[in-house]
């Protein structure tokens, strides 16, 4: 009897974790919203138009259900953030990739003459909730990853 | 008799000689010239008293174009080229039939002593400024047009993608990179995500010109300088190979600017570098010619009184901030108007 007591409880332990899990993927996140509350943090950003997008950074809308990519205006500064909610599970991992390889390309970019950005850049955080994709790249990345996961509480 | 004679061959004379005249001025009327009156500069001033500049780009033969200064006491005019003759400003006017350009032209000093005692924002001001372009309007003469470059033109990316102003043009641009980088394949530019050869993104993007500011990284470095030009060769036989009938334009190497703002040593260095850069864009102006490319001379708007970036311009000494890079657009779209009329850029 026991036992069986025991395999109910882990089974309705799994089941409301799994039922947590599915909140979250279910999460309706607005990234532009969630870009927005990034403000405080961000200097002069400019958001590239979809073939900028597509040419400068590799990221197709059509992989992207929602989307707010913003890139640092202003010369040496490397902050960046993409904020996206990708289509389907195959167009999250090519977005995954693509912000790999641009961190990658950013820290070849800073490494020989800009030292304090370089730093900034190898603290970048590449985050996925569900569909959810962030690349934060900023001085203040603790914020703003603390903002995107509260999005999703 | 004789006096009636001699009158009526005076007469017939002087009739033949305006008939003469009439004809010429018919035929010239016939073969008028088309297209507008390019001056290089909306403003120009000189250092020194003595300097000279030819400023006409064109289009009308220079000889038709009636020149005038307002005051040629400051700066005199003949034939487009400008001559500093005292201190001071004024307005030169170029006019042909219904077409009129003016520019501001003036002098800071007569001597170098003079110059050397002006306030810093006198003499690291621009020497001259490029001729207005309302960049608001929208623009299409770079939409099937790339620029290549260092971190130089990312900046320029950066401001450009905030404004649109030069519409749809491609940004293959990349931090750290060199004509070195590029022939020996250990930098090359990112597109569309991936890491790719410079002439295989410029054949899958499509375009039919490709700008190029290309320099810094190679003519800073004493060990990459010398293959400057070789590597130039290398890279132009490869785009040419994969994309034969790309249009390609080379774009002047800018100064640096002197953050010290004093003649230290390193202001020193700083005149050493800028002087090898003007010998270096000499060369490039040649090697364009020689080798079917054409010419953008953007480091002539890019220079103060002392062959430096402008500090209005300035942005970490080797870059260009807002204004500069403005002022870059600005270039840009002058010269594609200056081509659009039949101009060539060389």
């Amino acid at each position: 009897m026991k036992k069986w007591i025991c395999l109910i409880l882990v089974l309705s332990l799994a089941l409301s974790m799994a039922a947590c899990g599915k909140e979250k993927e279910n999460a309706n996140v607005d990234v532009a919203a969630l870009y927005e509350s990034y403000g405080a943090y961000l200097p002069d950003m400019f958001c590239p138009d979809a073939d900028t997008m597509i040419n400068f950074l590799g990221i197709s809308t059509e992989n992207c259900k929602q989307y707010q990519v913003a890139i640092c205006a202003e010369g040496m500064r490397t902050d960046e953030v993409w904020l996206i909610e990708a289509k389907d599970q195959a167009s999250l991992e090519k977005l995954r990739q693509l912000a790999q390889t641009r961190i990658e390309a950013k820290l070849d970019e800073t490494v020989s003459y800009a030292p304090d950005q370089y730093a900034v850049v190898e603290k970048a955080e590449l985050l996925t909730q569900g569909l959810y994709l962030a690349l934060l790249i900023s001085p203040d990345v603790s914020e703003l990853k603390e903002g995107f996961l509260a999005a999703f509480k | 008799m004789k006096k009636v004679i001699s009158w009526l061959l005076l007469f017939s004379a002087v009739l033949s000689l305006v008939a003469t005249v009439s004809v010429k001025t018919s035929a010239g009327e016939a073969e008028e010239p088309e297209g507008s009156l390019f001056l290089k500069v909306s403003s120009i001033t000189f250092s020194l008293v003595g300097e000279r500049e030819d400023v006409y780009l064109g289009l009308i033969p220079r000889e038709l174009v009636t020149w005038e200064s307002e005051d040629p006491s400051i700066v005199s005019v003949e034939n487009g080229v400008l001559t500093a003759v005292g201190v001071g400003s004024t307005v030169i006017r170029a006019t042909h039939a219904d077409r009129i350009v003016e520019c501001t032209a003036g002098c800071l000093a007569k001597t170098q002593e003079e110059l050397d005692s002006l306030p810093y924002e006198v003499v690291s001001a621009p020497k001259r400024l490029p001729p207005e372009v309302d960049l608001e309007e929208p623009c299409t003469s770079f939409d099937n047009a790339a620029i290549v470059g260092d971190s130089i033109t990312y900046y320029l990316f950066q401001w450009e993608s905030k404004t649109n102003y030069l519409g749809d043009i491609l940004f293959l641009a990349r931090g750290g990179v060199s004509m070195n980088g590029f022939v020996r394949r250990f930098k090359n530019i990112y597109y569309r995500g991936n890491e790719r050869y410079l002439e295989d993104a410029i054949g899958e993007s499509g375009v039919d010109r490709v700008y190029f500011l290309m320099g810094s990284n190679d003519i800073s470095s004493t060990t990459q300088r010398p293959y400057y030009f070789q590597n130039w060769d290398t890279m132009l036989e490869r785009i040419r190979e994969k994309n034969p009938d790309i249009e390609i334009v080379i774009i002047s190497n800018i100064p640096l600017y002197d953050e010290t703002r004093e003649s230290t040593q390193d202001d020193k260095r700083i005149k050493e570098h800028n002087d090898l850069i003007a010998e270096y864009n000499e060369k490039l102006r040649q090697y364009a010619g020689e080798n079917g490319c054409m010419f953008l001379d953007l480091n002539y708007y890019v220079q103060d009184h002392y062959g430096r970036m402008p500090e209005i311009y300035n942005q970490g000494s080797y870059h260009m901030n807002q204004a500069g890079c403005l002022n870059w657009m600005k270039i840009l779209r002058f010269y594609a108007d200056y081509e659009l009329e039949g101009g060539t850029l060389s």
